[in-house]
């Protein structure tokens, strides 16, 4: 399905909200979809028919299908109308991967809704149905180009049941966003040398890296880091080649210590090189223009780092 | 297709059951369509049927875009080598469910299959072009409801579990249900037009009913029918089956072996006058093809429409043939003296007999002739005749020969209502006394539910009517002095009991006959309400209602006023507020906390009942008590032990808690 533009009344904007909000008749807005203009025009032809050939149960039929899509715009309306939505978390993802915002829809009502789902200009997502008393979690996937923190701007809540003849919908914004880690580095090159021979050319040995074993694949390592030989071996998990080409104690990942030029460009690589300390065990800290984040390790450590790499610059 | 055998199984599949769902509603709507098309076009829609469902499973359709472009060019032609045509109610029929066939193989996105549907939806409509029973309306009505419940499936991306399709079947029903009220008020409502916008339907002809000529053998083909002739209703409810002669076609002139009209019949208004007041009667009368309209009498008036002569024999004639069913209302003489004075001309045609032939019924009407003082001695005479000598009723009559009348009196004795007709009416011109043959109906079948009568195919009987000074043309009817079982009975009375056709014998009586008559009457009120419900019907019950209702400026505005209340009562349904909570406890907490929110005391979303209460009471300790109270209650039925009993001690206590804004 397409992806369509959000229409809402231009005197009634819709705000960035936070918190849970309730969607009341004055927020949803109701149209024709183009399967119910084709039925409008059908009917329209099937009255003419009755007419010429004055047939009464024509008319009287052409006439029911006329009140069945009438009776299904406030049944369309139903289905939105009186749901609780509460943004839900978002994991962060790497840039070029797409992250799932997901919105959870409380149903306190005692009937199911269906066929429900989310539709942003980039993209929509898969309809759902929220159980009598239950509740969903309705799922959003964005592709994400750039780092930093995102806001997915507005989105729609939409809704075509029962009849698919009218849809129903609803324009919102919320105070959620992503954050998106830089991509990291395709191609490995060993971790920079100490501190010593920052100043030096930190000529990369790639070629001269020593197999150090293999670790569990995360996203973002490089394809061809993947042991695919322990995958063809009958291996259930993707495993990644680890290289130590130079892991001095005391590893510090500086960012005047990657050989690209260009400041994304760094921020890949040291991405990368955070993902290979971190999956080595051994405790390493990231500096960047502005900020140090002090020798450590652990999962924590990771996220911290990343999210640094991810927000530098002010993104 | 190793799963045939299993439905189960063979519904495992998604895709299937999701083309199920398109396949199962048009198959109801197209089943009663296949009677009135080639057979070739049923077979070829099945055929993609099942090639659509067991090809399920190839991810594309099973016929390429040369093979689509071929099997429709190729329906179009043969509809077109069929029909005629590929447009208008037939062709275009035959050709949009051929096409719908086609399509079958091809419906992998929501608009595919909601395209289908639609076409249904057409088809649906279509096919009351053909058939309008009160029972295909009821069958329409369930085809409707899978179209509904297919239509909501066919948006959805993904099919549903078999169970699930139990729920939206009862959603159609439902949505359907609360569809009819506004359908039903459209339909009274929508101003009816008088004539068709562009050409009718040609209706397929050569349906039984009486004819313009009679020859032995043509009524008994109709005796055998059971089609119904026409239903009618008498403003009053005391007359007798013997009474009913429904007039059809007068015939006059006699060839030697069939009665009909070489010449027409004088156009001048009738010349009658009644001898009782008249009696009023509705007659709806079944499409029959021909002209002829059903008179029990002689009319006060004749109705507006359908547009008609009546000429002077009283042969009432409409100016189309009917090819709808037709509903007229007029009062008629049912004892009258018609034509008193009869004209030369009318005179000499009553009388004329071809040159020759039928030599020993001539002599017996000259013997009479000679032996009568008056015509009307002749007439009793003849009829004293008839009931005197072995003269039989049976439907199966000998052949006759080359002089049928003298046949038919001195031979074989053996007929039916239009050899005694006719043999009478041929004694009498031979005696020198006008007469002629009518056709039409007689008698019918009174259904006491409804209290009208049901006249039918076996009901068409033939009589003779003869000229006499100063009392004008005078009903005769032969056959009731053979059998008058037949004229006070109906047709199985006077027939022997071998010879009863055994459709009729199981019709007539029995403990069916209830439930036949109720059904009857149902039918009739239907083609009286609903089918017959035209632009005159229609002013009539609507200036009933209110007289302003009767224009089509009245009916305008109550179809705006209707309009209007329909979408006021949706912008209620659609703008009213949800309900906050279901649960009672509940909103009589919320009801708490807006009185305690109006003197700022908020409760922020993430605060408990108990927390809250106690910040409240620390901030109005005056209500403190109130508070705690309220809050107990509250948590106590939300938390504790189910008590329903001590749900209005809550709500009274909210009732009763009203703080004002500045404690002491």
């Amino acid at each position: 399905m397409a992806a369509r533009a959000l229409p809402y009344l231009p005197w009634r904007k819709p705000r960035v909200e936070s918190g849970p909000l309730r969607l009341t008749a004055r927020r949803l807005y109701i149209l024709p979809t183009r399967a119910g203009l084709v039925f409008g025009v059908l009917l329209l032809g099937l009255l003419v028919g009755a007419i010429n050939y004055g047939v009464s149960l024509a008319y009287l039929f052409t006439f029911w299908f006329a009140g069945l899509a009438i009776v299904g715009m406030p049944h369309t309306q139903r289905n939105l109308s009186g749901l609780t939505l509460r943004a839900g978390a978002v994991a962060p993802v790497f840039a070029g991967e797409s992250a799932v915002y997901s919105l959870h829809a409380d149903n306190a009502d005692g009937r199911v809704r269906r066929g429900i789902s989310l539709h942003h200009p980039l993209g929509v997502g898969e309809a759902r149905d929220i159980p009598a008393g239950g509740s969903a979690n309705l799922e959003l996937r964005l592709p994400q180009a750039r780092r930093g923190w995102h806001a997915p701007g507005r989105f729609s809540i939409h809704s075509e049941f029962p009849l698919g003849l009218f849809r129903c919908w609803s324009v919102l914004e919320l105070d959620w966003g992503v954050l998106v880690y830089p991509a990291p580095a395709t191609d490995a090159l060993p971790f920079p040398r100490g501190e010593a021979d920052a100043g030096e050319d930190a000529a990369p040995r790639a070629e001269g890296a020593e197999f150090a074993g293999l670790r569990g694949y995360q996203p973002g390592d490089p394809p061809r880091r993947i042991a695919w030989k322990a995958v063809a071996r009958g291996g259930r998990e993707l495993l990644t080649k680890q290289f130590a080409g130079a892991a001095p104690r005391g590893l510090w990942l500086d960012w005047r210590l990657a050989p690209e030029r260009d400041m994304e460009a760094r921020l890949s690589r040291l991405t990368r090189w955070v993902l290979d300390a971190h999956a080595t065990g051994l405790p390493f800290g990231l500096r960047l223009p502005g900020r140090e984040i002090p020798q450590s390790a652990g999962e924590a450590h990771l996220r911290a780092c990343l999210e640094a790499l991810a927000r530098e610059g002010g993104h | 297709m190793k799963h045939l055998g299993l439905p189960g199984v063979f519904l495992e599949n998604d895709t299937r059951r999701q083309r199920l769902w398109v396949i199962l509603p048009l198959l109801l709507v197209l089943a009663p369509h296949a009677a009135r098309l080639p057979i070739w076009i049923s077979l070829a829609w099945l055929a993609c049927a099942g090639l659509s469902l067991f090809a399920a499973e190839r991810g594309r359709p099973p016929v390429g875009g040369v093979g689509k472009a071929v099997l429709a060019l190729g329906g179009a032609a043969g509809v077109l080598l069929q029909f005629g045509t590929v447009i208008g109610p037939a062709g275009g029929v035959a050709l949009l469910v051929f096409l719908s066939g086609a399509k079958l193989l091809e419906m992998n996105s929501a608009r595919d299959r909601m395209g289908l549907l639609f076409v249904g939806v057409f088809l649906l409509v279509a096919h009351f072009l053909d058939a309008q029973s009160l029972f295909t309306a009821a069958y329409m009505a369930l085809a409707a409801v899978a179209l509904v419940a297919g239509l909501m499936l066919a948006t959805k991306p993904a099919a549903v579990a078999l169970a699930e399709t139990r729920g939206h079947l009862a959603l159609a029903a439902r949505l359907l249900a609360q569809a009819l009220p506004l359908a039903l008020l459209l339909f009274v409502l929508f101003p009816r037009l008088p004539g068709p916008l562009w050409g009718l339907p040609q209706q397929t002809a050569g349906k039984s009913g009486l004819s313009e000529r009679m020859a032995p053998g043509d009524i008994s083909q109709l005796i055998l029918s059971d089609e119904l002739a026409f239903r009618a209703e008498f403003a009053d409810a005391r007359l007798e089956s013997r009474q009913l002669y429904w007039r059809g076609p007068v015939l006059w002139d006699y060839d030697g072996r069939a009665w009909g009209n070489s010449a027409p019949v004088s156009a001048r208004p009738p010349d009658f006058e009644a001898r009782a007041p008249p009696t009023g009667v509705a007659v709806t009368l079944e499409p029959h093809q021909r002209r002829w309209l059903f008179l029990p009498g002689a009319p006060s008036r004749l109705p507006a429409t359908p547009p008609s002569t009546l000429a002077s024999d009283l042969q009432w004639l409409a100016r189309e043939p009917l090819r709808q069913r037709l509903r007229y209302e007029l009062e008629v003489y049912l004892d009258y003296r018609l034509q008193p004075r009869l004209d030369a001309a009318s005179r000499a045609r009553g009388l004329a007999l071809p040159a020759e032939g039928d030599q020993r019924a001539r002599q017996l009407a000259s013997a009479w002739r000679e032996a009568a003082t008056d015509d009307a001695a002749i007439v009793e005479q003849a009829l004293g005749w008839f009931g005197a000598e072995a003269f039989h009723y049976t439907l199966n009559p000998p052949q006759l020969g080359a002089s049928a009348v003298d046949d038919f009196l001195f031979g074989t004795r053996r007929g039916f209502c239009e050899h005694y007709a006719s043999a009478f009416v041929f004694l009498m011109r031979a005696a020198g006394v006008p007469a002629r043959v009518v056709t039409g109906y007689q008698g019918g079948e009174l259904n006491q539910l409804g209290n009208y009568w049901i006249v039918r195919g076996r009901d068409a009987h033939a009589w003779a009517e003869v000229w006499l000074p100063e009392r004008g043309w005078m009903r005769v009817d032969p056959t009731a002095a053979v059998a008058p079982e037949r004229v006070e009975r109906g047709l199985n009375a006077a027939l022997p009991a071998a010879e009863r056709p055994a459709a009729l014998v199981a019709l007539q009586g029995g403990w069916l006959r209830p439930l036949r008559l109720g059904l009857d009457l149902l039918n009739s009120r239907w083609n009286e309400w609903v089918l017959g419900y035209n632009q005159e019907r229609q002013r009539r019950f609507l200036a009933g209602l209110h007289p302003l209702l009767a224009s089509l400026q009245g009916m305008l505005i109550a179809l705006i006023v209707v309009a209007a209340a329909a979408l006021l009562l949706l912008a209620v349904r659609l703008y009213r507020r949800p309900p906050e909570s279901r649960d009672r406890a509940a909103r009589a907490y919320e009801r708490f906390c807006r009185r305690l929110a109006r003197l700022d005391l908020r409760r922020t979303p993430a605060e408990g009942a108990r927390d809250f209460a106690v910040r409240a009471a620390a901030a109005r300790p005056d209500l403190a008590a109130d508070i705690d109270a309220i809050t107990r209650r509250y948590v106590a039925l939300r938390y504790g032990p189910a008590g329903a009993d001590r749900l209005g001690e809550l709500e009274a206590a909210v009732r009763a808690f009203r703080p004002t804004r500045h404690g002491p």
